[in-house]
């Protein structure tokens, strides 16, 4: 319950008969002494009643009678002008009734309260302390000689200011910064891009409002967490996919992995990150096959807006001379993938030219290649995926523009460095380690860093304040633990991209490296130490 | 590379009143002195009422070894000795003195060999001058000027860091007094035996700096005068010490003189100039009158005892919207419910915040930003300690350091979620300091 409980069990019971106007507090003594004399009255009189409710027991006269008083006693409080009646007047059976009903209320109320969920509790409490620092007033003013002004002020305890950062302007903020990438993946993906994230946010602030409607919650939608978490859904998405799918996935993300264990600040996995892996289980073909080439609007006749787009399009030939429609047309990091397994074929080459869009599909069918050319040779298909001209996911491709709005994270300080260094860090001196084909240190460490959702998954989802660690060695152990997940996943694993599963992983430990990482406490110095420091050796 | 120490904010200043000089109030008509006004024992009065005191007449005696006497601010006639409200937030026995003459300044004659006075000699003035610590905590000077054997202080810092937003008490004293500081601070250092003596500043009052710093220079060059970087809280004994020394002192009841090292306050060092110059006691001090609740924010000298109405009438009354009167700074103080409190040793400020200033928000639950953790001048997490002291969970916050907080309320000042940290701290470090006294006395009673 609540740390108010105690001081609500002091308060006099309201219902008391034997209130005093005396305000100082009665001895222990007297007050059982007192408790025990109602409790005797309270005997009698049931005793009288024969446990029946009193109200069947009067006579007829004495029912006649207390009518034409309380009639009297209306009439009284009609001519006071709506005064009540005076308390002396009422029987003691209507007492007793009232007495019972109130106690009956205390209890519902009681009930209610237990039953409320805790942020509720919680914004009672305020209202709650104002009443007690109200009666704490009062006994004051009873007390205080008469030198006492009128004059009054409002009670806090300190600081008695604020430094005005609030969860909605950081909310807001972090949507905000997403802006500049949004708009590159519009340029490169066209305005079905830029779609599809409206869309995504839409969905989750609908569902935010509809869930929070329909269980008479308080509606937080302006919080902007709802909208920022929509963002995100359609983030990592490929830029192929049907309309229903960020819906689906803001539906899931909001309605299933944050409200149900409580709102923003309490759901233990990154809300986006779980829409995603929902989608990824359900629809693993849109998920996984809709990739859209960069500038794929430009190919063909196509439009800018062009909304009906056939992601099959796009897909090649496995090779120019192969008959079967395999899947050629991927991402960077899918392209990486089937090098790694050995699957890869000379006409990846082209796929990839493809893919970074420079290339017509008469010339790519003339190129061929090895894939890991294709990838690790030249700087200019590096520069390509740090600047964002390639395929992927809506709002991952861009390192550039996702680094900008990054950098003002930074310099607002709503993102730690540590996350995003260690997550860093790790992928890519794993990638480095054992992504090459042929043997340790061979790997491509700048590869591993611009492709896929790292730079996004690392400064915008491992970012995240609510699943990620509070504690500075925490972070850096967050980070390092989803940057070896995503190597692993990346380079052994089932998927060609781990980024999204590693963090989502790490959100479950994160209350488990709270626990360990607590920081040393001020003043806990080690013994040699503090006597080093403290310069105090005898 | 500038000293500071880790964790921390810097509000804004808002040092409204810097450049303001500070005037006298006249003495009150009514001056309401409790017999507490420091940490520790209450004090024992030793007038009644219809008693006819004289300024500078003790009140009260000291009700211990930490404790110290509250004299008379004014001369005139006791009206009464009896309860009234207090800005440590109960009634507390108070004696109330119809002024009939402000008696000047309770100055003695001057001690010609004052500057050579024995520790004995220092100690027994600033206890009977009724010093108790004037940056806010009022701790007994005396006590602190008599570290045990076994832990000698090696050095005395003196504190005139203010880090609190709003105030500037100390500041106009740095400027005005900046001499009696210096002098107070080696008598500091005399009474201990200390070699090394330390002035802070922080680096938003230069002037006071080089006021300081040229005090120094003429009365003893082995004085180092040290600028720290703003921030909040720089001023907390701690921190301070932390900062200028690199030392830590360990978690309570652990004190700075376990590691050698005695803070005092630069209005404490006047004081104690004072009361061994001329045997003054301490019956008035420097008080910022400020904030968006007054139309003139001023700094006044004010007597002990003083209404805080007649502080606020003198720095031009309250704006219409005032809503919140604090005694203190805005990050530490104590809000009041009534201007008619007093003036006590402690207060060095009077704030007055607008409707628009006191604003509450509503709270929301922790989004885990970690922020209040970056911040937490002692290392602690206080968003998890605040919320095992919502759920009673007493040991676990005890485990997680609840009693070493220092309730700076940094947490609470740059909590996004506005949640109540250092609010819910506070009340775990009470209970959980109620709950070992009760377990002591039940061990007593059983033993």
């Amino acid at each position: 319950m609540s740390i108010d409980s105690p001081e609500e069990n002091k308060t006099p019971d309201p219902g008391a008969s034997e209130r005093t106007p005396k305000r100082d507090k009665p001895s222990d003594e007297e007050r059982e002494r007192r408790r025990a004399q109602r409790r005797a009255k309270r005997e009698a009189e049931k005793s009288k009643g024969d446990a029946k409710p009193a109200r069947e027991k009067p006579s007829e006269e004495e029912r006649e009678r207390r009518r034409a008083e309380r009639k009297a006693a209306r009439d009284a409080a009609k001519a006071e002008g709506g005064g009540r009646p005076e308390r002396e007047r009422l029987s003691p059976e209507e007492r007793e009734k009232r007495r019972a009903e109130r106690r009956a209320k205390r209890a519902a109320a009681k009930a209610e309260g237990e039953e409320k969920p805790a942020r509720d509790r919680k914004k009672e409490r305020p209202a709650r302390d104002e009443k007690k620092e109200d009666r704490k007033k009062k006994k004051k003013k009873a007390k205080a000689p008469a030198a006492v002004p009128e004059r009054k002020f409002m009670l806090t305890s300190s600081p008695h200011i604020h430094d005005n950062e609030s969860v909605r302007r950081i909310m807001w903020t972090v949507t905000f910064t997403l802006v500049p990438a949004t708009l590159g993946a519009t340029w490169v993906f066209g305005f079905r891009a830029l779609v599809l994230v409206l869309i995504g946010a839409a969905a989750a602030v609908a569902t935010e409002w509809a869930a929070q409607k329909l269980f008479r919650a308080p509606v937080t939608i302006a919080d902007g967490s709802a909208v920022l978490t929509g963002v995100l859904v359609s983030f990592n998405l490929p830029p192929g996919v049907p309309w229903w799918i960020p819906v689906v996935g803001s539906l899931f993300a909001i309605g299933v992995a944050k409200l149900p264990f409580g709102g923003l600040g309490w759901n233990p996995l990154n809300p986006a990150l779980a829409g995603r892996a929902f989608l990824l289980a359900s629809w693993p073909l849109h998920m996984t096959k809709d990739w859209l080439p960069a500038f794929w609007w430009k190919t063909n006749g196509r439009g800018f807006f062009q909304w009906n787009v056939n992601p099959f399009d796009f897909r090649m030939k496995l090779s120019p001379s192969a008959e079967v429609d395999a899947v050629t047309y991927a991402t960077p990091l899918e392209l990486h993938k089937n090098a790694i397994e050995e699957t890869a074929v000379e006409g990846n080459r082209w796929a990839w030219d493809y893919l970074i869009g420079n290339r017509t599909e008469a010339d790519l069918v003339s190129s061929a290649g090895h894939v890991f050319d294709a990838i690790h040779s030249t700087g200019d298909r590096i520069l390509d995926l740090i600047v964002g001209l390639t395929g992927g996911c809506i709002g991952e491709t861009s390192a550039v523009l996702l680094l900008i709005g990054a950098a003002y994270l930074f310099y607002k300080g709503y993102i730690d460095w540590r996350t995003p260094f260690s997550f860093i860090a790790v992928t890519a001196v794993g990638g480095w380690l054992f992504g090459g084909p042929e043997g340790l240190f061979t790997g491509d460490a700048v590869f591993h860093i611009f492709a896929g959702g790292l730079i996004l998954g690392a400064f915008y989802m491992a970012t995240d304040m609510v699943t990620t660690p509070i504690t500075r060695r925490g972070r850096l152990i967050f980070g390092a633990g989803c940057g070896l997940i995503t190597v692993m996943i990346r380079l052994i694993g089932g998927y060609p991209e781990g980024v999204s599963y590693s963090i989502l992983l790490m959100n479950l430990a994160t209350p488990l490296i709270d626990r360990y990482t607590h920081p040393r406490r001020f003043g806990h110095v080690k013994k040699s130490a503090g006597a080093a420091a403290g310069g105090i050796v005898s | 590379m500038k000293k500071t120490f880790r964790g921390g904010t810097h509000p804004p200043e808002f040092k409204l009143t810097a450049g303001i000089g500070s005037r006298a109030l006249p003495a009150p008509e009514m001056a309401y002195v409790p017999i507490q006004q420091h940490i520790g024992a209450p004090g024992k009065p030793l007038v009644r009422k219809k008693d006819e005191v004289t300024v500078g007449q003790p009140l009260t005696e000291p009700g211990g070894f930490v404790s110290v006497p509250a004299h008379a601010p004014v001369s005139g006639k006791v009206k009464d000795v009896g309860p009234y409200p207090n800005p440590v937030g109960r009634e507390m026995l108070t004696v109330i003195i119809e002024a009939d003459d402000d008696g000047g300044d309770a100055k003695g004659e001057e001690d010609a060999d004052w500057a050579d006075a024995s520790a004995e000699e220092i100690r027994a003035r600033v206890r009977d001058a009724g010093i108790a610590g004037m940056g806010g905590a009022a701790f007994p000077t005396h006590v602190k000027l008599s570290p045990p054997e076994n832990k000698p202080v090696d050095t005395v810092i003196i504190n005139g860091a203010e880090c609190e937003p709003y105030l500037t008490s100390d500041h106009r004293l740095m400027l005005e007094r900046s001499d009696d500081i210096i002098r107070g601070a080696l008598l500091v250092r005399r009474a201990v035996g200390a070699n090394r003596l330390l002035v802070a500043v922080e680096d938003n009052k230069p002037d006071a700096h080089s006021a300081l710093k040229k005090a120094a220079k003429s009365i003893d060059p082995g004085i180092q005068v040290e600028m720290l970087p703003v921030k909040y809280p720089q001023g907390a004994e701690k921190q301070l010490i932390n900062a200028l020394t690199g030392r830590e002192v360990p978690p309570p009841p652990a004190l700075p003189m376990d590691v050698g090292c005695l803070v005092q306050n630069v209005g404490s060092c006047v004081a104690i100039c004072e009361a061994v110059r001329w045997r003054k006691p301490l019956i008035e001090r420097y008080v910022t009158v400020t904030g968006s609740g007054i139309n003139e924010p001023a700094n006044v000298i004010a007597k002990i005892g003083t209404p805080l109405a007649e502080l606020v009438e003198a720095a031009g009354g309250y704006t219409d919207d005032a809503a919140k009167l604090i005694l203190g700074g805005p990050m530490m103080g104590m809000a009041q419910w009534t201007d008619a409190v007093p003036v006590i040793k402690g207060t060095s400020g009077v704030l007055v915040l607008n409707r628009a200033d006191a604003a509450v928000a509503a709270e929301q639950p922790c989004i885990g930003c970690g922020r209040c953790v970056n911040v937490c001048p002692v290392f602690l997490l206080p968003t998890n300690i605040a919320r095992l002291s919502e759920l009673e969970m007493w040991k676990d916050a005890e485990a997680m350091g609840v009693l070493e907080c220092i309730e700076c309320g940094s947490c609470t000042y740059v909590c996004p979620s506005h949640r109540i940290l250092v609010q819910h701290i506070r009340f775990g470090k009470a209970t959980v300091i109620a709950e070992k006294r009760k377990a002591k006395q039940k061990a007593e009673k059983a033993a």
